[in-house]
């Protein structure tokens, strides 16, 4: 089976039982991926390396274009990539299909930062009543993401329905100078201030 | 252990210094962040700053002779 999530991203509007099949959710989870901060496209194959489960075969892809600071850059990403190289500001081209219809579709997707993990998106359930098996769409990446500290962030989705599941993973990296956003400023500033603490402490108090 | 340097000091300078590390790698792609790396660094630097802190092992500046001097006048 295929899933398609052609991304270009835009979340899918997707909670419309009129999805299809997982390769819309697919394509969701790629969307919401990208636009989600970056998000996910984790969707499945049961070949994908990055596919945890694929019983539904889903897939999906995106196309991210550039606009902006990020303007004349274009990134392809598929469903099956362990690592994208992810644009701050742009807009997301994204499409997820699936073999056969599916039905009950929910899912979300999911950015963990260390202890902490962030819902980019989540949807369902939607019946799929009209049986689709694909779905497109453009998303915006959300402005959010232009503050978004350089490193990889590693993301989480799926989408269950009654006929299976697809899920999966994807590192999502983001590229930049460490000083190039406020947290990282304030990261470098707090790590000298920390090590000046350290040393401090460390020398012996005058004796009286 | 007596205390020579500023145990206090040293812990919780050594755990800002290891969380703000923990960013700094994560930023520079070289250590991913993940629910071992937010607490091993932290602990480490609280290791570290508590150590330092009561041993007081790092050197006191020295004065020159003219601050010296100066402060006995």
């Amino acid at each position: 089976m295929r899933f398609k999530v052609a991304s270009r991203f835009h979340a899918p509007r997707a909670r419309s039982p009129q999805w299809g099949g997982s390769r819309r959710w697919a394509a969701r989870l790629v969307a919401v991926a990208v636009v989600g901060g970056g998000s996910l496209l984790a969707m499945a194959g049961p070949a994908a390396a990055t596919f945890t489960t694929n019983t539904t075969n889903c897939s999906g892809s995106a196309t991210i274009v550039g606009t902006g600071s990020d303007a004349g850059k274009t990134v392809s990403v598929n469903a099956n990539d362990a690592k994208v190289t992810m644009l701050r500001q742009g807009k997301v081209n994204w499409e997820g299909s699936v073999p056969t219809p599916t039905h009950d579709n929910q899912g979300n997707v999911v950015i963990h930062l260390g202890l902490v993990s962030v819902t980019a998106k989540t949807w369902g359930p939607s019946k799929n009543a009209s049986n689709k098996v694909s779905k497109a769409g453009v998303a915006t990446i959300p402005s959010a993401l232009k503050l978004v500290p350089p490193g990889t962030y590693h993301m989480t989705g799926y989408n269950s329905s009654d006929e299976g599941t697809c899920a999966g993973s994807m590192d999502l990296r983001f590229t930049g100078s460490i000083l190039s956003t406020p947290v990282g400023i304030v990261a470098v500033i707090g790590t000298l201030l920390g090590a000046i603490g350290v040393v401090f402490a460390g020398i012996a108090k005058a004796l009286p | 252990m007596r205390r020579r340097g500023r145990p206090v000091l040293g812990a919780i300078s050594g755990l800002i210094l290891g969380g703000f590390l923990t960013i700094d790698l994560q930023i520079m792609n070289i250590w991913s962040l993940s629910t071992v790396s937010e607490i091993v660094l932290p602990l480490v630097g609280l290791a570290i700053g508590l150590a330092l802190g009561l041993t007081g092992v790092v050197p006191r500046p020295r004065r020159s002779d003219g601050d010296a001097q100066a402060a006995r006048d």
